[in-house]
């Protein structure tokens, strides 16, 4: 009977071995990629295409170099611009569209919804052109506006905004009526700060969505002043030669803002992947 | 304060009718209870008064002002809802204030209110907390103060207490009724709990199916119900209500009408209306649990009972009473006697009906034909 305990307590411990193996391999191949761009960024010369995982003698020069010869802050603040603003716009108007299909009745509201819905089918590949030719038609190709119209509002963010104001009762909202707030105003005062965590999920998913976008900030922005980092740091990738180095030490320093969004908010990205049943 | 009347009411979702043609007079300062089981349509109504839902068909007048098409806003209404719709983002002085602070109220006359009603309703020290840190009472305390500001012409309230426990319930039954004879503002109260309705009501309106069953002061329902519906939701354990054959007794004793339920089982009682139109036609007989007593070792029955001998088939100790189930003729009844009288489960019983309390129901509408209770008054 005394050895029933122990051979009881023995098989969840194997479970637990087994599950941290295998997150363990997991995150080590997650974080692989990461480290070695790190560590490339930190090798000048022959030695970036070798595999060593340290370099023979260190050095910061690849990103001085990006700082003082390149147009990489440029590039940073056109990234942190078109981020910040699509963000802003996306929660605005992803939440004001959501809380619309989900607490009024009128004609045509799942007619609505459902073609909203059958955007986050067509991929982005797909768009491209039909965006391309708006851009073009309408003048914005080189300017912000032009980077940024098509993730001013999104599918998905209404999907996810619609989500989570169903979990808010019908009875706040009486309530405001009654107290006076215009439909606005309760949309505002009321609902939103009841969905705080669905817009910070919706605000990291958009803000590095938008950080990280390439094709189409490439094929709108010709001018390199307009250039946001991921396409900035292309363009150290020639026909003849690409600056491995280089563009190691860009997208290093364009880390840095995905991972403190990433470390202070974790728990809403969880949550909104949990609340949506979709990635962003 | 004001009067509010309804005229011929009524609501369709679709082509359904949720309410047909509903008329209510609802006097000022009065308490008026709706109450009915799930779907009668009492929120429904409710929330045609405060605005929240649009009224298909008839007229609402609040205080003289016919309102089906005011705003929920102007309609000088608050309403206490089930879930207390606080704020969670908002301190209770803030949720307090909220409606007060939209109207764009000056900062001070806020803070006399808020104060008042913070008084009134003992939660002084609760102001400066979040919803998330307050209990259910207090909670429920602060969705009554956040009404009480308003200084409104009616309050309504949608089944305040239901998501209380059954203690806390009966506290803040008593809060609500002391707070209405305080301020006296006119109330209509949705439950769908008959105790509440009974403890808190100047009038009580019975719904079922989008229409009203009665109207009445608790006791009248009580004692006169109008069918077999109120007689069976008002009063717990509910009426019982037995099958039988109206016949005429003619051997002239004092007991004239008689209610057969089998070929051996029968109740004969005297009344002095004429039931001739109801002669040997199908009955229903309501006798209320605490009209039927349970007859102790050689106790001899009074004059207005009729005693049957029964068996105890399920025994429901209360305390202060216990309730017996046994049926006569096959129907189950169920009879309160003192908690102290000892009984056994399958005991041969013997039961008396007191036929000075009886309710005598068209089988067929189940309307009430006579009842012998006299109601009694209670002044509130």
């Amino acid at each position: 009977m005394s050895n029933l305990p122990t051979n009881m307590k023995a098989v969840p411990d194997m479970k637990k071995l087994l599950t941290w193996t295998v997150l363990c391999i997991g995150g080590l191949a997650m974080i692989m990629p990461l480290i070695f761009m790190f560590i490339t960024s930190l090798k000048v010369g022959e030695e970036v295409y070798t595999l060593s995982f340290w370099p023979d003698e260190p050095t910061l020069e690849n990103y001085i170099y990006l700082f003082e010869n390149s147009n990489f802050l440029i590039w940073f603040f056109n990234s942190f611009v078109v981020a910040i603003v699509t963000t802003i716009s996306v929660l605005f108007f992803d939440s004001l569209v959501g809380y619309t299909l989900c607490k009024f009745e009128f004609k045509g509201k799942k007619l609505v919804f459902v073609a909203i819905l059958s955007t986050l089918l067509i991929p982005t590949e797909m768009l491209v052109i039909p965006w391309y030719l708006m851009v073009k038609d309408f003048g914005w190709l080189d300017t912000y506006w032009g980077i940024m119209f098509p993730g001013m509002i999104s599918g998905f963010g209404v999907f996810l905004m619609k989500q989570f104001f169903e979990t808010v009762p019908d009875d706040y909202i009486h309530a405001a009526r009654i107290d006076g707030l215009n439909e606005f105003q309760i949309w505002w005062k009321v609902a939103m700060p009841m969905v705080g965590p669905a817009l910070s999920a919706l605000a990291i998913f958009t803000f590095l969505g938008n950080w990280t976008a390439f094709l189409w900030p490439m094929i709108v922005s010709n001018d390199p002043e307009l250039y946001t980092v991921p396409v900035g740091l292309a363009s150290f990738s020639g026909e003849f030669n690409t600056d491995w180095e280089l563009i190691m030490a860009g997208a290093s320093v364009a880390t840095i803002p995905t991972l403190i969004v990433f470390i202070l908010l974790q728990k809403y990205i969880v949550r909104g992947v949990v609340m949506s049943g979709l990635k962003g | 304060m004001a009067q509010v009347l309804l005229k011929n009411i009524a609501k369709y979702y679709n082509k359904t009718k949720v309410i047909e043609e509903l008329n209510l007079s609802i006097k000022d300062q009065e308490f008026v209870v709706l109450v009915g089981p799930s779907g009668c349509g009492k929120s429904t109504l409710l929330r045609m008064i405060a605005g929240l839902e649009e009224i298909s068909d008839g007229e609402l007048y609040i205080g003289d002002r016919l309102s089906n098409e005011l705003e929920p806003k102007d309609r000088n209404i608050a309403m206490v809802f089930q879930n207390y719709a606080l704020y969670p983002h908002l301190t209770v002085k803030d949720n307090i204030s909220f409606g007060l602070r939209a109207t764009k109220m000056d900062k001070q006359e806020i803070e006399k209110r808020v104060a008042h009603a913070a008084d009134i309703l003992g939660v002084t020290h609760l102001l400066d907390r979040k919803p998330s840190e307050l209990s259910g009472g207090q909670s429920q305390r602060i969705a009554m103060g956040r009404a009480i500001v308003r200084q409104p012409e009616v309050f309504l309230f949608d089944e305040p207490l239901s998501n209380l426990d059954a203690k806390l319930r009966a506290n803040m039954r008593v809060e609500i009724k002391k707070l209405h004879q305080r301020v006296k503002t006119t109330s209509i109260y949705v439950t769908h709990d008959q105790v509440e309705a009974m403890t808190l009501a100047d009038r009580i309106v019975i719904l079922k199916g989008g229409d009203i069953q009665q109207i009445g002061t608790p006791m009248d329902l009580y004692h006169t119900p109008a069918n077999v519906f109120v007689a069976t939701f008002i009063g717990n354990p509910p009426m019982n209500i037995l099958n039988g054959t109206l016949t005429q007794n003619n051997d002239n004793s004092d007991e004239n009408w008689c209610v057969k339920f089998s070929d051996t089982e029968s109740l004969s009682f005297s009344i002095d209306k004429p039931l001739t139109t109801y002669q040997d036609k199908p009955v229903k007989l309501g006798v209320r649990p605490e009209d039927i007593r349970v007859l102790r070792n050689n106790e001899q029955p009074q004059s207005y009972e009729r005693v049957f001998s029964v068996q105890a088939t399920v025994i429901e100790p209360l305390g202060a009473d216990t309730t017996i189930f046994t049926d006569i003729a096959g129907m189950e009844i169920k009879a309160i006697t003192d908690g102290r009288h000892t009984i056994h489960l399958n005991d041969p019983l013997k039961i008396a009906i007191d036929t000075r309390h009886l309710h005598l129901f068209d089988a067929q509408t189940e309307e009430r034909i006579f009842s012998t209770q006299v109601s009694v008054k209670v002044q509130n």
